[in-house]
């Protein structure tokens, strides 16, 4: 594979030594977390358990950076720790070059502001109040804001585009509409850092995307460091600088996504009984295939899901590129009576000798036409024939009937 | 559009202020006209702006009776509903209430212990007979068995998450401490019994002279206390952990939001008597007229709306056409009762709709 590097390609990587010079806002040394011991009751004791570390972490302004694991790696410890509501079992966390233990509440409030899962029910409490109590640490004794203050929280309610809610009751609003607020509340409390805690987990996808989308932009032109736990890895991989990944052993891995993925840790971390991180889709799946080989080809949409339902009801497909395709597409459309001209899929014919793998010879076409699928199958079982199919359905039924399903 | 939607809202507020306080006149007024005793409303004029009256005994009546106990009345309006919404934003709870969880019978045993050292019994009586010095003892005596229970039900709250469950041992505690309370009543005299009882009806009548000007004093500290953790009370509304996130030292605004709660709550009850449903009824329905969550805004409109039903609750306890008046804490459970029931189905259907 030939890698070009293009001129932003470049740009991006001065950017990254640009950061490499600045102080970091968050950084660990030596880290480890876990629990305390501590009286469980009067006889019994809780031993201090360790769950990771050590960890060295850093974290940039500008950065956009999601925390995975599995559940019960340590995620929500880290986060605690990070952000100074538990204590360390050994090692330091410094944020802004401070050792967090040093800060008073106010003074932390100023560098790190968090968005935790709980939710917020207060009777009355309207979304323009709510985030203006982000000024608490900047106001006086009575909580006064100045024109500064209103400036900025403007700022923010515009940022986080809540401009229609401002008079509405917090108890009113949808779960992905409180997140929003809670998150112009921490731009209001105007901190270098953000951290927040699944802030995706009561929300339907196209809110996780847009909530995950609104991050992403401000750790961009607010120049943020954000730092997300969630168990959202397909958003994660899309839109995060970096991944700190919990390998589950007590041990955090760090890199670019990619990185994470192309060097298998991504499926050693996520991989169990019955799960399996596809690295070429990037996405997980629930069941590896086992039954006969079916060769594809063809790309695009329906290529796509075409495949899919193949793997569903239990084949092996091995996708080969167009060209490969070509004599057996040529093939093919000799056959078709159809007046669309054909591209798309071809499910072709597995040279693998094993006797079910055999049964199959052709099956084949698919191409878009109108709203419909058209898929177009030739099986050599029952000799030579050809079948036209409307639909991905009438395939998988088809091929089911047959026998060739294992 | 920002600010203009604020500012209406602000004018709005101001309104329902004056409103309020126009209210709590005429409800003084009320109260100081109407009682057992039938006096013309020009000769109470009279006497309230230029004391020339015939008759010694209205005089008598106005200036020591009806004149402190609408005072009483005033105080303890205030203190009581300032209490309960310091406790409901602290507990997250809208049933929270100074006479719910355990506080006012923690006051109670407070003084219960006093009564019991000093060889006398809990009575108006002898609150009375105790003077200035007295007072002092018994408000001390009143906050600090407040402030424990307050304490033990802070502490317990700390370790469990469910508010519901920190309340059921509010109450828990509460019929703990009437147990303690019941046992040293078995072992009483009858008519010493019958004199607790009295006092735990409540009564506004028995605070005058001296001892109003120290109850007085004792609550303007209480409310000017907790005026000052208004600030903090707001950013309570999201919980300690977003609280502690923003910067608040949740420790230090608990041990004053305490502070100001027992003082409030202990003191009233050491010399009213444990009175219901004010501190419970009046924070939501003050929430629900003014319409904002700033306890800013809250803590003076819940001492307006405190007193206004205060007031009213003590002008119905006179009105019963019999000649001796009502104890107050049935016509507070009367009224406080239905409005409870009220706020809670009305907040239900909002939230189904």
């Amino acid at each position: 594979m030939r890698l070009t590097i293009n001129e932003p390609v470049l740009d991006y990587y001065s950017e990254e030594n640009r950061f490499s010079h600045q102080k970091p806002l968050l950084l660990t040394k030596n880290l480890c977390i876990g629990y305390h011991g501590r009286a469980n009751n009067l006889i019994n004791r809780v031993e201090a358990k360790k769950i990771a570390g050590p960890i060295n972490l850093e974290l940039y302004a500008g950065k956009l950076v999601c925390l995975l694991g599995a559940n019960g790696a340590g995620k929500s410890t880290l986060i605690k720790t990070l952000s100074g509501i538990q204590v360390p079992l050994s090692g330091q966390v410094f944020i802004e070059d401070k050792p967090i233990s040093k800060l008073s509440p106010q003074e932390l409030a100023t560098k790190l502001s968090l968005v935790l899962t709980e939710t917020v029910r207060s009777w009355n409490l309207d979304v323009y109040s709510l985030i203006s109590l982000g000024r608490f640490p900047y106001t006086g004794w009575l909580g006064n804001l100045s024109d500064e203050d209103l400036a900025i929280i403007n700022f923010a309610i515009e940022a986080v585009n809540l401009l229609d809610f401002i008079n509405r009751k917090v108890d009113e609003l949808s779960d992905g509409e409180k997140q929003r607020v809670m998150l112009a509340r921490a731009l209001v409390q105007d901190t270098g850092l953000i951290i927040l805690d699944e802030p995706t987990a009561h929300l339907d996808i196209p809110n996780r995307i847009s909530l995950m989308g609104l991050l992403h932009t401000l750790s961009r032109e607010q120049h943020k460091a954000i730092l997300i736990s969630t168990h959202e890895l397909d958003l994660a991989l899309q839109i995060a600088d970096e991944i700190w990944l919990f390998d589950g052993n007590g041990n955090l891995i760090t890199g670019t996504p990619e990185e994470l993925v192309m060097n298998d840790h991504f499926s050693s971390v996520f991989d169990k009984k019955g799960t399996l991180y596809d690295k070429s889709t990037g996405v997980f799946k629930m069941n590896a295939p086992t039954g006969p080989v079916i060769e594809m080809l063809g790309e695009g949409i329906p290529a796509f899901w075409t495949r899919r339902a193949l793997e569903r009801i239990g084949y092996r497909v091995s996708q080969k590129s167009e060209n490969q395709a070509t004599s057996d597409l040529s093939t093919v459309m000799e056959i078709t009576t159809s007046d669309v001209s054909l591209s798309g899929v071809c499910i072709a014919p597995t040279n693998q000798p094993e006797p079910e793998t055999n049964k199959i010879l052709k099956v084949s076409i698919q191409k878009e036409g109108g709203n419909n699928y058209w898929i177009l199958c030739r099986t050599e079982i029952d000799g030579t024939v050809n079948y036209t199919f409307n639909s991905i359905n009438e395939l998988l039924i088809k091929l089911e009937n047959s026998g060739i399903r294992k | 559009m920002t600010h203009a939607s604020v500012n209406s809202g602000y004018n709005k507020i101001r309104l329902l202020f004056v409103c309020l306080c126009l209210l709590v006149l005429v409800f003084f007024f009320l109260d100081i006209t109407i009682g057992t005793i039938s006096i013309p409303v020009k000769s109470v004029f009279q006497i309230l702006f230029s004391k020339g009256t015939d008759n010694s005994a209205w005089l008598y009546i106005v200036q020591k009776i009806r004149l402190p106990k609408a005072c009483t009345a005033i105080i303890v309006g205030c203190g009581l509903s300032v209490c309960g919404l310091q406790m409901q934003t602290l507990f997250r709870n809208p049933l929270a209430d100074p006479s719910i969880l355990g506080i006012s019978s923690g006051a109670s045993l407070g003084v219960a212990l006093v009564m019991f050292y000093s060889g006398s019994i809990t009575s108006l009586y002898t609150i009375q007979e105790l003077g200035i010095s007295g007072s002092w003892l018994i408000i001390v005596a009143g906050a600090s068995g407040a402030a424990m229970i307050m304490l033990i039900v802070i502490f317990i709250s700390a370790r469990l998450k469910d508010n519901i469950v920190v309340l059921i041992i509010g109450v828990m505690i509460a019929t703990l401490v009437t147990s303690i309370i019941s046992i040293w009543q078995y072992f009483s005299a009858p008519e010493q019994i019958k004199e607790f009882l009295i006092w735990t009806f409540g009564s506004l009548g028995g605070v005058t002279g001296d001892h109003l000007k120290v109850l007085a004093l004792v609550v303007c500290i209480g409310l000017i206390i907790s005026f000052a953790s208004s600030k903090m009370l707001n950013v309570l509304l999201l919980g300690e952990n977003y609280a502690r996130s923003m910067g608040l030292t949740v420790r230090r605004a608990r041990f004053l939001i305490i502070c100001s709660t027992s003082i409030l709550a202990g003191s009233i009850t050491a010399f009213c008597g444990p009175i219901s449903f004010i501190g419970l009824a009046v924070p939501p329905l003050t929430r629900s007229l003014l319409n904002t969550a700033d306890h800013k805004i809250l803590i003076p409109g819940c001492c307006l709306m405190g007193t206004s039903i205060m007031l009213i609750c003590d002008v119905i306890s006179q009105i019963t056409g019999s000649q001796t008046s009502l104890p107050i804490n049935i016509i507070t459970g009367l009224v406080g009762a239905p409005v409870v029931v009220l706020i809670i189905i009305s907040r239900n259907r909002s939230r189904l709709v």
